[in-house]
């Protein structure tokens, strides 16, 4: 519950602000996104912003229902992080090479049995700026395990030019978000990824941004 | 007049009375077209009128609060000119190694309201962007070391200053200079005259446009522009500031249909302005920031050109010709 209310309160106090104020987003099909758990949301990673960004889209209530998956070897690399990354921000932290065994997903199945609204970059990182990579495989498997579990792909573009890799210093410009229809695992996964990725080009077409010459 | 702690010069309120009579009256009219025709897609017109609801009403609160808390103007000015530059630099092709330089063309606009808002800045007001802001500009260009695309990229801050920050800032710029001058409707009557002709005028083209417009005007920038729209805008736009100008303004009427045909024509030209460079950079709206007219750079295309006309011939011929300043 503290940690809830001081995710909500750095949520109120800094991130909505600054995103509102300073960064500002154009929000492209909003009503499609999910009004209850458990949810995946798989977006393009390009920049740190981009979770922030995918948590504002939903209101703040919502928020300790939202679960960003990511690399445990990045964001748990010191105790600060740690806390501020696991506590605060609630991340599902995985092994991104697993160390045999042991389900890396598993907890991200408990998330979902719990009604939560998980934020897969199947990706992997934030790569080149701009070019979306080829998507890993994790989701696949997590969609053909939960085939009722709705998967919302959305796009986002110009926060790269925002806060780039590499990059301290956010520079105000407006960035894109395009929610894409809810998506269902098949018993194919290769079939679902190839489907999932098609559907995320075609929504980064809807809002071609100018992107840096 | 007041309003609980909103205090206004009488005929600017009774003109903001006015023009939220005005906007009851296209309210009423949109409710009653829906209830006569169900099946009508009205949600665009719908969005525009929530959307001019909400600017007028800020626009009438931060003119009723100037008085008591003095830096209302300039804030909300320089925050229009804020989201209006990230609009621009967001549309326009830019480069990676530029970001520094868009962070001073940010930090820019803090200072240029500073200036703004006393008198006694006018010089730097006037001229700071150029002799400060574009030299650190250069030398912090210089200092990354890229050739390719230098001038553009020169260029395009520069555009982007001159159209968002440097023209808008002018508005904020009445609240600085004696409003003894203007003894009706002090600063406040300035501006609101200003920009509601200015704003009115894009409507009126637009109405007379629809109902006239046959020949094209220019065509190859904006093909809804036609010579029907401009003449009955600039007609309505003239009239209106000849009925409007003795209670906001001490101009005489021959200067008041001057400033109106000028207005309309210049305002003319701001909207195409702004409409060449979305098409130049192949964007329709530069935002959805204000839902229904786009961005606020959509919202004043017109004032870009319009602002910084309207304050100078103010500026010499009631300020300097009566000896205020």
């Amino acid at each position: 519950m503290i940690y809830y209310i001081l995710r909500a309160l750095f949520h109120v106090l800094l991130i909505r602000p600054f995103m509102y104020v300073w960064v500002g987003f154009n929000v492209k099909h909003g009503g499609r996104l999910p009004q209850n758990g458990p949810a995946i949301i798989v977006s393009n990673h390009n920049s740190h912003l981009d979770t922030l960004t995918l948590e504002i889209l939903f209101p703040l209530r919502f928020l300790r229902k939202i679960r960003p998956v990511a690399a445990a070897d990045y964001f748990l690399r010191n105790r600060i992080l740690k806390w501020f990354t696991v506590d605060v921000m609630r991340i599902i932290p995985v092994e991104r090479r697993g160390k045999g065994g042991a389900d890396p997903l598993a907890p991200c199945h408990e998330a979902l049995a719990r009604g939560h609204v998980l934020i897969i970059y199947p990706e992997g990182s934030r790569g080149e700026p701009g070019k979306m990579a080829e998507f890993k495989r994790g989701i696949s498997w997590l969609a053909t395990q939960h085939p009722e579990v709705p998967i919302y792909p959305i796009c986002l573009r110009g926060l790269e030019k925002i806060l780039p890799k590499g990059s301290w210093l956010p520079i105000p410009f407006f960035c894109d978000v395009a929610v894409g229809e809810p998506m269902f695992g098949t018993g194919n996964r290769e079939d679902f990824l190839h489907q999932l990725e098609k559907r995320m080009h075609d929504l980064a077409e809807e809002i071609k941004v100018e992107h840096w010459i | 007049m007041n309003i609980a702690w909103l205090s206004y010069p009488p005929t600017v309120f009774w003109t903001l009375a006015g023009l939220f009579a005005l906007l009851s009256a296209a309210t009423l009219i949109i409710t009653l077209m829906r209830l006569a025709d169900r099946s009508r897609d009205m949600h665009e017109l719908r969005q525009r009128v929530r959307t001019w609801w909400i600017m007028i009403a800020t626009f009438a609160v931060v003119l009723g609060s100037a008085s008591l808390w003095r830096p209302a103007p300039y804030v909300l000015f320089g925050f229009m000119s804020f989201i209006a530059l990230k609009e621009f630099l967001t549309m326009v092709p830019t480069r990676r190694v530029d970001r520094p330089v868009f962070m001073i063309a940010y930090l820019a606009i803090p200072m240029q309201y500073v200036w703004a808002s006393s008198h006694a800045y006018h010089g730097l007001f006037q001229m700071s962007l150029f002799v400060y802001v574009c030299p650190l500009i250069v030398i912090v260009m210089l200092i990354n070391q890229r050739t390719e695309g230098f001038v553009t990229a020169f260029g395009t801050v520069l555009c982007g200053l001159l159209m968002t920050v440097y023209s808008l800032s002018h508005l904020a710029h009445f609240f600085a200079l004696p409003a003894a001058a203007n003894p009706q409707g002090g600063a406040a009557g300035f501006v609101l005259y200003v920009i509601a002709l200015t704003q009115g005028n894009d409507v009126a083209q637009y109405v007379s446009g629809k109902c006239f417009g046959r020949r094209r005007i220019i065509p190859l920038v904006s093909p809804n522009k036609t010579w029907g729209g401009l003449i009955g805008g600039v007609a309505i736009t003239t009239i209106a500031s000849a009925l409007i100008a003795p209670y906001l303004t001490p101009f005489s009427t021959m200067g008041a249909i001057t400033l109106g045909v000028l207005i309309g024509i210049t305002g003319f030209f701001g909207d195409v302005f702004v409409s060449a460079i979305k098409r130049d950079v192949g964007v329709k709206d530069a935002s959805t920031f204000l839902p229904g007219h786009g961005g606020m750079l959509d919202r004043v295309d017109s004032l870009t050109i319009t602002a910084p006309l309207f304050f100078h011939l103010t500026y010499f011929f009631v300020y300097m010709q009566g000896g205020w300043v």
